[in-house]
């Protein structure tokens, strides 16, 4: 194919054939060197346990758990969605019109949402949603000095970092890391996120580039694991020697993998009351739907929409996915729904970047910069459009859309008033205020949970073994030996007195080397745990 | 003075070696022959063919070499039924690593360290084993926890070669037998295939195979064709890729 169409506007890297697109290499390579093992279905045991984690400082400090049953999916449009055939600026329709020759939607196949902007009919789905009081738009949200490659592009967004820095955590790891700070030596039930695809996402790893999710490659592959309660298959194997031996290793496998019987017995418990359309997005959330129905605890699930990166044959391609997109969420608001849990759960959009203002020559759009973001659910009481949309006539130097909601307000707004994070936690978790959005939620409803306290304790190596090192308040202390299973190895029960104190990490007799886990209970029921490599 | 088998000397280490050897020469040699078998071929032994290596052993004045040069060219050595039913020792286990990837130069001290440590690593320190009965093997080697070692040991093996030179893992894959290398869905079962003679069970393992391949590459290059083992972000692509295979369980049987 070739993408002939000149503009001097274009900025390196938007055209597929640029050296600025293939520069995919720089970014790429840390967000390898970032990510590399934690594609956790293959690696699952707790999912991307990387040892280095060891020797690095102790997971951070309990700050709250979350203290709401109230769950966010995040919807990646993958390939960066075009947003003014997304939602159609009517505020400029003859500007659109004249950029988008062969694509730009007209009058007959819209319906308004306000006089400046309207709707597909391809999104008709969505706009049932928006007549329920179930939808929001964000207009423009994008940040300053935009990237327009694909891979740096997605590392932004999950990472909440400014243009020109680079992190390797994810914002939503951050968060879950403050809720679970001891996830790997003591695991919750369930994961705290779940991600359908994107194997190479940051958006779920602390900064120990530890991920608190469970990334499944496909959408079948969670529904095998939620089926069947493990991760690899132990049933069907081949009747002989080599069957025999796999089965073993398998189960092996299956046994460290903490999260699947949560799994499978929400699975179990929940149904899908509606049917469903069919298709990539809808296969998925019909299962986070039956997840949610049965009652897991995971907060967070990232499902997928491949085919938004429209180079070419736009106009066939792009509809077909907003019919997707639409007809999928109204299902799945309609099943929540029969259960109640509809009102528990916020849903989002989210795209690396939008698409440029003037179609190309092979009637596609290249890669622009701002794009809308849609809010759906009920819990949102109300529909409405938030942030000024950008303006067509006056787009920046290079000819793309000028932001006008930075993408971490919305994030912003989301944990602090969805998911009930104290407002200067949320501020650490981005890395600086940014202003929250009147997105129909709060947390005045919502009641804080027990917190476990923490106990400062340091780990020690010492020529025979380890200790643990704390502060005593006086009183039994109970110190156990956890294998990564979650068995109790040893536990031993000893009267510390008050001060400085350390107590020897004990194994029962002779043990294998791996990778086990201590846990200290003080008489005042504060509790400590980390994990520790016996080799 | 001692009477053993029937013979009375004054055995010193050596004689009574010999006497054990020339007595028991059926009961020695089978013994040995069947510890090989164990270690090379499977833990569910041949009766059958061990009897005929421990003939040969003994035909062959107790020469081992000509009882390797037997099981290794034999059609039973490479016969399906004996693929893949042994659990890789930890020392064959970091071999295996260096030797697909092709990392370290085995020839180099630091790198035969590197797999020392690793082999020990996983409860094999070389020359070491924990008692005169040598390592139990087999499903001994591995448990969760240990697996949780493997597991980061290939991570490590995969990062470090990452380190030093990412065209490292496109050019390896080039050299494998694939006909359109533009072709993602044929790039990932030929790579499949050499870390896994006997393949995967079933079509859906390839297809998650095919989607670790993918990655975080949108699907609009795979459709255009735009895509190939020489795309900018293919090293990186396959890293994962080898990465995810090296976790799946099968990875551990040899």
């Amino acid at each position: 194919m070739s993408i002939s169409k000149k503009n001097k506007h274009l900025v390196n890297g938007s055209r597929l054939h640029d050296d600025g697109h293939e520069d995919h290499h720089l970014s790429s390579r840390r967000r390898f060197l970032r990510n590399l093992g934690l594609l956790t279905t293959g690696s699952a045991l707790i999912p991307g346990m990387p040892l280095q984690a060891l020797g690095s400082s102790s997971l951070t400090q309990a700050l709250l758990d979350n203290p709401t049953d109230r769950i966010l999916v995040l919807i990646r449009l993958k390939g960066g969605n075009d947003g003014l055939n997304t939602i159609i600026p009517t505020y400029a329709f003859s500007a659109y019109q004249n950029a988008r020759p062969t694509l730009a939607y007209a009058q007959s196949e819209l319906q308004a949402l306000s006089p400046e902007l309207a709707i597909s009919n391809d999104l008709s789905g969505a706009y049932d949603l928006w007549q329920r009081d179930s939808m929001r738009v964000v207009n423009g949200v994008g940040y300053p000095d935009p990237s327009l490659s694909h891979f740096r592009g997605t590392d932004i967004l999950a990472s909440a970092s400014d243009a020109q820095q680079v992190l390797s955590s994810g914002w939503l790891g951050r968060h879950l890391d403050s809720c679970f700070p001891d996830y790997l030596s003591n695991p919750p039930s369930a994961p705290p996120a779940i991600q359908i695809g994107g194997a190479g996402s940051i958006m779920f790893n602390n900064d120990e580039n530890i991920s608190l999710s469970v990334t499944v490659n496909n959408v079948n592959e969670l529904a095998e694991l939620a089926e069947n309660g493990e991760l690899y298959d132990t049933n069907n194997l081949p009747d002989c020697l080599y069957g025999s031996q796999l089965g073993y290793l398998r189960s092996v496998a299956n046994s460290a993998f903490v999260f699947a019987n949560g799994i499978e017995r929400a699975y179990d418990l929940g149904t899908n009351a509606v049917p469903y359309t069919g298709g990539s997005l809808s296969d998925q959330l019909a299962l986070v739907a039956r997840l949610i129905k049965g009652g897991l605890e995971t907060r967070v699930f990232l499902v997928t929409l491949e085919g938004f990166d429209t180079h070419a044959n736009q106009g066939g391609n792009h509809p077909r996915l907003m019919r997707e997109l639409g007809g999928s969420l109204k299902a799945f608001y309609d099943d929540l729904a029969v259960s109640g849990d509809d009102q528990r759960v916020i849903s989002t959009t989210f795209s690396e970047f939008g698409r440029r203002i003037e179609e190309n020559g092979s009637n596609g759009t290249d890669h622009g910069t701002a794009s809308p973001q849609l809010l759906f659910g009920p819990a949102l009481n109300g529909n409405g459009i938030h942030g000024d949309a950008p303006d067509l006539s006056a787009p920046d130097n290079n000819g793309n859309l000028v932001f006008t909601t930075d993408f971490r307000s919305v994030y912003a707004s989301l944990l602090e008033n969805w998911l009930c994070i104290p407002p200067a936690d949320v501020d650490t978790v981005l890395g600086g205020n940014f202003p929250r959005l009147d997105l129909g939620f709060n947390c005045t409803t919502v009641s804080n949970r027990n917190v476990v306290e923490r106990l400062p304790v340091t780990l020690q190596k010492t020529p025979i073994g380890w200790q643990v090192a704390f502060d005593s308040e006086g009183g039994e202390y109970t110190l156990q030996l956890v294998d990564v299973m979650g068995r109790v190895l040893n536990e031993r029960k000893e009267f510390v007195s008050v001060g400085q104190a350390e107590l020897p990490v004990r194994a029962p007799g002779r043990i294998v080397s791996g990778v086990y886990a201590y846990r200290l209970f003080s008489p005042k029921g504060r509790e400590a745990s980390g994990l520790i490599p016996i080799l | 003075m001692k009477t053993i088998f029937g013979q009375t000397a004054a055995f010193d280490y050596d004689s009574l070696i010999d006497l054990i050897f020339t007595e028991r020469a059926v009961e020695c040699s089978t013994h040995i022959c069947r510890k090989l078998y164990v270690h090379f071929v499977s833990p569910e032994v041949d009766e059958a063919i061990v009897t005929q290596l421990a003939s040969s052993f003994r035909q062959n004045n107790w020469n081992l070499l000509s009882v390797y040069e037997q099981l290794f060219s034999s059609a039973h050595f490479f016969s399906p039924p004996l693929r893949g039913v042994r659990v890789k020792d930890p020392l064959e286990f970091a071999l295996e690593l260096e030797r697909t990837l092709g990392t370290t130069s085995l020839r180099d001290e630091q790198g035969t360290i590197a797999v020392w440590f690793q082999a020990a690593n996983l409860g094999q320190a070389i020359f070491d084993p924990p008692d005169v009965a040598g390592w139990p093997g087999d499903r001994v080697w591995l448990n969760a926890s240990l697996l949780a070692v493997r597991r980061e040991t290939s991570q490590q093996v995969i990062f470090l070669t990452y380190q030093q030179n990412r065209l490292l893992f496109s050019d390896w894959a080039k050299t494998l037998n694939i006909g359109d290398q533009s072709d993602v869905e044929e790039v990932t079962r030929a790579i499949v295939d050499y870390v896994f003679p006997e393949g995967l069970d079933r079509v859906e393992d390839y297809e998650r195979a095919i989607d670790v391949l993918k990655s975080e590459v949108p699907s609009f290059y795979f459709e255009q064709n735009l895509w190939s083992l020489d795309f900018e972000y293919a090293p990186d692509q396959v890293a994962i890729l080898l990465d995810y295979l090296t976790r799946r369980p099968e990875f551990q049987l040899c």
